[in-house]
């Protein structure tokens, strides 16, 4: 069944195709942060990330007379880049992610906050503001960006992909190839830890 | 026993859809009677909250234009 979004790539696909440079441009930056934190959870460094999305973008531009519609683009274009990421990942002879969760990504709170018994024995800290108030803090948004930029890659990319993009469940597993369960332990563990930053930084400033 | 650690475990599930059966029944009662479980998954919806203001990533100019000159070279302008 089409939907909205369907709809937009079918219109989106036939101006690339026709050779419209601000559509694609404004593919380029709408796509800009998926691509670039997913690649850098396949490679080493910022640069070599850089280099995958310039791949992907070559790729992209190359095969979209063959696109077929069958996923979202931005899937399409995702998926691409998880296959040049894995190549590049390949020859810089790093592990591949997602194929198994890594002991950096331990439980999702810290653990010395509960006693035996599983119990808070140092539980959240409240705080009264609104969230409308919160988010229009600029020192709170710096937060948890801050905390972003440090989450381990592969929690970072399901976070971004998930909550920042807004991708479904299914569009993340099928781009960088996790099961649903793993899925969503990355997304948890990232979630926390933003939870987590969010109440440091409220609780250092109180 | 279902304990403050199991629960803060499992909010992405339920927000997911992914509890079922009594497991489920555990967290909902769980999350009624535990006031700092409440106060830590209302935190985690407020992070989130602010993590979907963030401003998107600019593309570094000389990146667009490489990406540009590729598409131009490959996808020759033509009449819709």
């Amino acid at each position: 069944m089409p939907d909205a979004a369907s709809t937009d790539d079918a219109e989106l696909v036939s101006r690339l195709r026709a050779g419209d440079e601000e559509a694609f441009r404004g593919l380029v930056r709408r796509m800009r942060r998926a691509l670039q934190k997913v690649a850098l959870a396949f490679v080493g460094s910022p640069a070599a990330a850089e280099e995958v999305v310039q791949d992907t973008w070559v790729a992209v531009v190359s095969q979209i007379d063959r696109f077929e519609e069958r996923s979202s683009l931005r899937t399409w274009i995702g998926s691409i880049l998880v296959n040049q990421a894995k190549t590049r990942g390949a020859r810089d002879k790093r592990s591949v992610p997602f194929s198994s969760l890594s002991p950096e990504e331990a439980g999702p709170v810290e653990p010395e906050r509960f006693a035996a018994s599983g119990f808070w024995c140092l539980p959240p800290k409240r705080w009264d503001d609104a969230p409308e108030s919160l988010l229009l803090r600029k020192e709170t948004r710096e937060a948890i960006d801050r905390e972003l930029e440090r989450l381990p890659p592969t929690q970072r990319s399901v976070v971004v992909l998930r909550d920042l993009e807004g991708w479904s469940s299914e569009e993340v597993c099928n781009v960088l190839g996790v099961s649903e369960t793993n899925q969503r332990v990355l997304l948890h563990r990232g979630r926390q830890r933003l939870r987590a930053a969010l109440e440091h930084h409220r609780s250092g400033e109180s | 026993m279902f304990a403050c650690r199991d629960a803060t475990e499992l909010m992405t599930e339920e927000r997911e859809g992914a509890l079922s059966g009594w497991v489920r029944v555990q967290f909902r009662f769980h999350m009624l009677i535990c006031p700092h479980c409440k106060v830590c998954r209302r935190q985690l919806d407020e992070a989130l909250a602010v993590a979907r203001e963030l401003p998107p990533e600019e593309v570094p100019p000389e990146v667009e234009e490489k990406a540009v000159a590729a598409f131009r070279t490959r996808v020759p302008r033509r009449p819709l």
